[in-house]
């Protein structure tokens, strides 16, 4: 099974999903800012990589996990890509979704300072704030997600 | 094969690009062309069918709104990573200079009590029209691409 998480950027919220579905962050608490910085991709994602689906890495049942920033194509990408594997029969080996829902206000603003304009502080840590604050509300869509695919 | 004509929306030059490969129209006369300027077709996001070529190959068109680039770069991603290849599934970009007028056209068909639509129907009308020649251009460089990859199928098979 494929599962692509995406969001607007592809490099915090679509990022995080990926790495909670790996199991590369704690899901009882909060992670830390070295932890959310330990993450491939999260926060280092350059502007022209909009669209590109980035592998994150592959589960123990052998599931493989990527993320895609989408910029404002929205809820139509899971439409677009479900309908696509549906014409090609492989509608059941893939689950895309959209992480957008659970991004905050503060999310927005940290990421816009740390990756639109490049100012790294305060943006990043403005940003970090409110991945924490988003977490729990991803650490549930993950669950979700897994307990769906079972 | 499975042919995606992709597009800013799936209901305007996308469509008559799928005609024009289908050779169910030659002239600018889009008014008969099912699901033509209804976005009620194309807000769903699914691959909109619209007929079968001669060789039996489905042909789909696709809105994927103004970020045509970032939709298409993501579907060639998912092809990849789904292990589909062009012989099977080939997404056609159909680019025209006036994509984006059009695409904000569509966007008026929002306005209630149908002035969205006919506002929509006449910008469409007067830029397909204008563009017709572009979109005769994708459709021959659709047949090219198509006529490639049945080549490079029947090689594979002989081989």
């Amino acid at each position: 099974m494929k599962i692509i998480y995406h969001c607007f950027g592809g490099s915090h919220s679509s990022v995080t999903a990926a790495a909670i579905h790996l199991g590369l962050l704690p899901t009882s608490r909060p992670p830390t800012a070295q932890e959310f910085m330990a993450l491939p991709y999260f926060d280092k994602t350059p502007g022209d990589v909009y669209g590109v689906v980035r592998f994150m890495g592959k589960t123990s049942e052998g599931d493989e996990v990527y993320a895609l920033g989408k910029k404002n194509l929205g809820g139509r990408l899971n439409q677009v890509l479900l309908g696509l594997a549906e014409l090609m029969g492989v509608d059941d080996q893939v689950v895309v979704v959209n992480t957008m829902p659970y991004v905050n206000i503060i999310m927005m603003i940290g990421g816009f300072l740390s990756r639109r304009l490049g100012i790294i502080f305060p943006g990043r840590p403005i940003l970090i704030w409110g991945t924490r604050l988003a977490f729990p509300g991803l650490v549930g869509l993950v669950r979700t997600i897994k307990t769906k695919m079972i | 094969m499975i042919i995606v004509l992709a597009g800013t929306t799936a209901v305007h030059h996308t469509l008559v690009a799928a005609h024009l490969y289908l050779n169910t129209i030659t002239e600018p006369d889009f008014g008969r062309l099912e699901y033509y300027c209804d976005m009620s077709f194309d807000y769903s996001g699914y691959p909109l069918y619209i007929g079968r070529d001669i060789n039996g190959h489905q042909v789909y068109t696709l809105g994927l709104g103004r970020l045509i680039e970032v939709g298409c770069r993501a579907i060639h991603d998912f092809k990849q990573i789904m292990a589909i290849d062009s012989s099977r599934l080939l997404v056609k970009e159909v680019r025209i200079p006036s994509e984006l007028d059009i695409w904000a056209a569509s966007k008026a068909s929002r306005i209630p009590l149908g002035v969205g639509s006919i506002i929509n129907r006449l910008i469409s009308d007067h830029i397909i029209a204008r563009e017709f020649p572009f979109i005769k251009m994708e459709t021959a460089r659709l047949h090219e691409q198509v006529a490639s990859l049945q080549g490079d199928g029947a090689r594979q098979m002989a081989g």
